[in-house]
């Protein structure tokens, strides 16, 4: 009687263990039917074995040395930095890199990584250089405006707010105006400061008020000056 | 867990892992994806094992699911594309022709053969690479372990959560499985 398929695959898989074995192989020397089929099955296992190539062993061996180099890389970053002593990178920061940073390294770049005193002074500077930057074209930006307020100064009376109203209704809508009041002259506030605007359709001015030109009492509000924009 | 511990069992099962992972994703990229990822969990879980044999265990299955799921995703867009390729009106033949990379199968390097028999053990690799690919999920992964992974019975059984009787039977099965699958691609291929 012949022993059940199984035991012939376990056979071939060096899994039946002596004296099985031993009987196992005397039976099959004698059987036709089991000599098949542990032939077709090693005949299987060889070709099995045949898809293995070089080629892909080199890349499995390639792809090894780069998950090593990684961790290793990461192992090597926390012991520099003293923060975990024996753990990675990984564990520090949380950080696990992403499929898409493995093949950009797959592919030859290599990844960048900075210590996190480094990585915060970097975002600093970064942060000053952009402030730079922006206040920079802020202030080109603005020197037109100055030049051409400073260039159409005009000194109106006391009161006499229809020529300023004229006068912003000269203007362009994107020049910006600033009023400063006479510093020869001292003001004292009546009530609360209240803002108001001047909208007549083609400018619109926002003023300081109330305030009145009496003798010196106070010198608040004197020379102080008040910027408007226009819309 | 400790550096000295997590490096051994780097060195000890990196390559193990590799060589299954790759069979069942095909794919030397997805396989190093997935092995780095389960590496990666393990660090970055902080992950504790009794032994270093039981940490190789739960890699074999990080690996194993993850590579699982990788190749269903893929078969489900090959899938996608078969469906509109045919709703072309083109015949499928000319997407399976490009479905499988030539350098990736059984061309080994050195040995001279001539372009005809190259082209046979090329198209034998395909078979069955092929055949292996179509079997169900639980016992090409035993075949895989045991063939490409070099894993023994109790081994495999560990790492799948099965007994060695139930290994013994799905190597078998699969085999059975994998030889009548060959042998009906072999007759479909007799010139009539």
């Amino acid at each position: 009687m012949c022993p059940d398929e199984s035991l012939l695959s376990a056979y071939i898989d060096g899994e039946v263990p002596s004296p099985w074995k031993e009987k196992l192989e005397s039976h099959v020397l004698d059987c036709p039917t089991c000599t098949v089929r542990v032939s077709e099955f090693r005949k299987l296992d060889a070709r099995l074995q045949q898809l293995k190539s070089p080629d892909v062993e080199a890349k499995l061996a390639m792809a090894r040395e780069r998950i090593e180099a990684d961790l290793r890389f990461d192992i090597a970053d926390a012991e520099k930095s003293k923060r975990v002593p024996v753990l990675p990178q990984t564990l520090a920061t949380g950080h696990l890199d992403t499929r898409y940073e493995r093949k950009a390294r797959r592919n030859g770049s290599r990844r960048a990584v900075l210590s996190m005193p480094v990585l915060a002074a970097s975002v600093l500077v970064l942060i000053f250089a952009a402030g730079l930057v922006v206040g920079g074209k802020m202030l080109v930006n603005k020197k037109p405006q100055s030049l051409a307020s400073a260039s159409g100064t005009i000194q109106v009376g006391s009161g006499s707010m229809d020529s300023i109203n004229q006068y912003w209704s000269s203007l362009k809508s994107d020049q910006g105006v600033t009023i400063t009041m006479p510093s020869e002259v001292s003001f004292e506030p009546i009530g609360d400061p209240v803002i108001m605007t001047y909208n007549d359709g083609a400018a619109t001015a926002t003023v300081v008020s109330p305030v009145s030109s009496v003798p010196p009492t106070s010198s608040l509000g004197s020379d102080m000056p008040t910027q408007a924009p226009t819309p | 867990m400790p550096e000295m511990d997590f490096r051994s069992i780097y060195e000890e099962n990196a390559d193990m892992l590799l060589r299954i992972a790759y069979r069942i994703t095909n794919s030397t990229e997805a396989a190093e994806d997935v092995v780095h990822d389960a590496f990666g969990k393990m660090l970055q879980n902080q992950m504790d094992f009794p032994t270093n044999a039981d940490a190789k265990y739960w890699l074999i299955r990080v690996v194993k699911n993850a590579a699982i799921n990788y190749a269903k995703r893929k078969s489900r867009e090959a899938k996608a594309y078969e469906k509109w390729w045919r709703s072309e009106g083109k015949p499928v033949e000319d997407v399976e022709a490009g479905s499988l990379s030539m350098a990736d199968i059984g061309s080994d390097a050195g040995v001279e053969a001539s372009a005809e028999e190259g082209l046979l053990r090329r198209e034998s690799a395909e078979e069955l690479r092929a055949a292996l690919d179509s079997l169900p999920e639980r016992l090409k992964v035993v075949l895989i372990m045991k063939e490409y992974g070099g894993m023994n019975y109790k081994e495999i059984g560990k790492a799948l959560g099965i007994s060695e009787g139930n290994v013994k039977v799905r190597a078998y099965r699969a085999r059975i499985a994998l030889l009548e699958r060959l042998k009906r691609e072999d007759d479909t291929n007799v010139p009539r």
